[in-house]
């Protein structure tokens, strides 16, 4: 299963999206769905990083309807993910 | 307990399915995720003699498959979970919930390609090599498999058990490989047949049954025509003067048979609610540089599961949801349903209908709200399979005594055969004309539904003859060869 293979993984994305004060999408700093979404605009590759990172098969998805993303134009962005098995 | 006679005498007075049929590429969002794609959901006492005491489920997936679709036909999504879900105490919500997942495995058969003393193995791009028999499979070029993994209570967070061989402890399930053609599988159903199970459930000493494959589509419609304007020749002709426009395309089925007590606790109540959905990982990324193995996959997914596509009473979400809310209702929950009520009060299909055959003097019902719809779809049939709940779903009354093959009617309740649709659905229900009659005011009086007695339909005909008589009941699916005959005039 690839989200085994993607637990060191993360085990990183914890530390960086809790201590950043990220989109909450992890069980240890996850906010209830009532909170508000926070207002600085996430980038959308690091948004999807966290999801990734997140997975399971026990959790609510995150609503994406009132964030706005910010978009990168790099190819590379996610070069790691495929290069972690 | 419902007293049959009872039954019978609300049957030409009670407001009831008014849903449609089936739901093939009926969201934008599922037709780019055709493996994801619910397309009709059954739900019926088993009519099979001797298991009366038995409800079968059947989910189907995967629509419009052309039986010819090589090299790599119609394999499930193995990063999608594939649910059927019941409410058994009538609060809208799952109490149990039967989850399939599915595993892909090449098995990289290969031939020594090159000059005698150079040759070199080269990997085959096919998924059989040989014959496929039953009893030895081993030329099968790619395996599928899945687990069954039964929740109790919440879907996401509840219990799980996981669901093991009658008798043993094995948890992984061969799905059979889709009917490639007579040549790679000479006994096709002999061959599925060997992947049918009797499977434990928790906390029971009664079994289930089990087949997870490919089938001849059930489900009848004359599709082209229905979405063409309703392009009927006739739409009051004969119920058997139009072709099948499913005719010759397969289906993937997830069917489960299940002991009635096991879904109604004990009979705590009898009416129980059933639906199919599917669901994805919230996020994908795509390889750019896939690699030779699954490890190094066209694509990665990752986060919750975020379901994508839903189906309890059938043709919901096809003609009653408006074209922009489709994707939400896939992505919704009965629980919530009263979001989409004015598509129901206020249906618009019956409008359609007398605007493209105002010329024949045909009338849509001038009553709102229509509350004979609401029954049918949100709270079930007062006195047949109300349950409590106000939510979208398929109900089942299991306390209503199974209707023998030889006696149902595929028109169901409207015709007294209380054991049919809407009471559940049976592969035979013909409910692309129980829906066009309701619709169009069976249910209602003349005075409020003036053309609510005529017998509308879409020319494509089904009944239970169609189908076996036995568990899993659906029917062998359509071979990739050889094909059928060129038409008259020859090939093209």
């Amino acid at each position: 299963m690839r989200a085994l293979d993607l637990k060191g993984l993360a085990r990183v994305s914890v530390f960086l999206v809790c201590s950043i004060g990220g989109v909450g999408l992890l069980s240890s700093c996850k906010k209830s769905s009532s909170d508000p979404v926070p207002a600085s605009a996430p980038q959308f590759d690091q948004f999807v990083r966290d999801l990734i990172s997140a997975t399971s098969d026990d959790t609510d998805p995150v609503d994406v309807n009132d964030r706005e993303f910010q978009f990168d134009e790099d190819p590379a962005a996610f070069d790691d993910l495929f290069e972690s098995e | 307990m419902i007293a049959l006679s009872l039954l019978l005498a609300l049957t030409g007075a009670f407001p009831n399915n008014g849903s449609e049929p089936s739901s093939h590429r009926e969201a934008p969002f599922v037709t780019e995720n055709p493996k994801i794609d619910a397309t009709d959901f059954y739900m019926f006492r088993s009519y099979e003699p001797g298991r009366e005491n038995m409800v079968t489920l059947i989910a189907n997936y995967l629509p419009l498959q052309d039986p010819y679709g090589g090299p790599n036909y119609f394999f499930m999504d193995p990063e999608a979970l594939y649910e059927i879900h019941i409410d058994n105490d009538g609060d809208s919500q799952e109490d149990i919930t039967f989850q399939f997942r599915f595993k892909n495995e090449i098995v990289g058969q290969s031939l020594m390609i090159g000059d005698p003393g150079n040759e070199v193995s080269v990997e085959v791009p096919v998924i059989n090599t040989g014959p496929i028999l039953t009893g030895d499979a081993s030329a099968l070029n790619l395996l599928e498999t899945y687990s069954l993994t039964m929740v109790s209570g919440d879907r996401r967070t509840g219990t799980k058990t996981a669901i093991s061989l009658a008798g043993g402890n094995q948890t992984e399930f061969t799905k059979p490989v889709d009917n490639i053609g007579n040549k790679s599988l000479p006994d096709y159903e002999g061959y599925a047949g060997q992947f049918l199970y009797d499977i434990n459930l928790p906390g029971t000493e009664m079994n289930g049954r089990m087949f997870v494959g490919q089938r001849d589509d059930p489900f009848v419609v004359n599709l082209g025509e229905t979405f063409d304007l309703i392009n009927y020749t006739d739409p009051l002709g004969p119920e058997d003067g139009a072709q099948d426009s499913l005719a010759g395309k397969n289906v993937t089925s997830l069917i489960l048979e299940i002991p009635i007590s096991f879904l109604t606790n004990n009979g705590a109540d009898p009416v129980i609610g059933g639906w199919t959905t599917a669901s994805l990982r919230q996020a994908r990324v795509l390889n750019p540089f896939p690699g030779p193995n699954s490890k190094k996959a066209a694509s990665i997914e990752g986060g919750a599961f975020t379901q994508v596509s839903r189906l309890g009473m059938p043709l919901v979400n096809e003609v009653v949801i408006g074209l922009s809310q489709k994707d939400r209702f896939n992505a919704s929950e009965p629980m919530n349903d009263a979001q989409f009520l004015s598509f129901v009060t206020n249906p618009t299909l019956p409008e359609i209908i007398e605007i493209l055959f105002s010329g024949a003097g045909v009338e849509a019902p001038n009553l709102f709200p229509r509350d004979d719809l609401v029954q049918v779809f949100l709270t079930g049939v007062p006195g047949l399979n109300d349950n409590g709940a106000t939510a979208e779903y398929l109900r089942l009354n299991t306390d209503i005594p199974v209707s023998p093959l030889a006696s149902q009617s595929r028109l169901g309740v409207i015709d007294g055969d209380v054991a049919g649709f809407p009471n559940g659905r049976r592969p035979g229900d013909d409910v692309v004309d129980i829906a066009l009659r309701v619709v169009m005011g069976r249910l209602l009086s003349e005075d409020d539904a003036p053309s609510g007695q005529l017998d509308f339909t879409d020319g494509a005909i089904v009944d239970a003859t169609q189908f076996d008589a036995q568990f899993p009941y659906l029917t062998t699916p359509n071979p990739g060869s050889p094909q059928p005959p060129p038409p008259t005039g020859g090939p093209r």
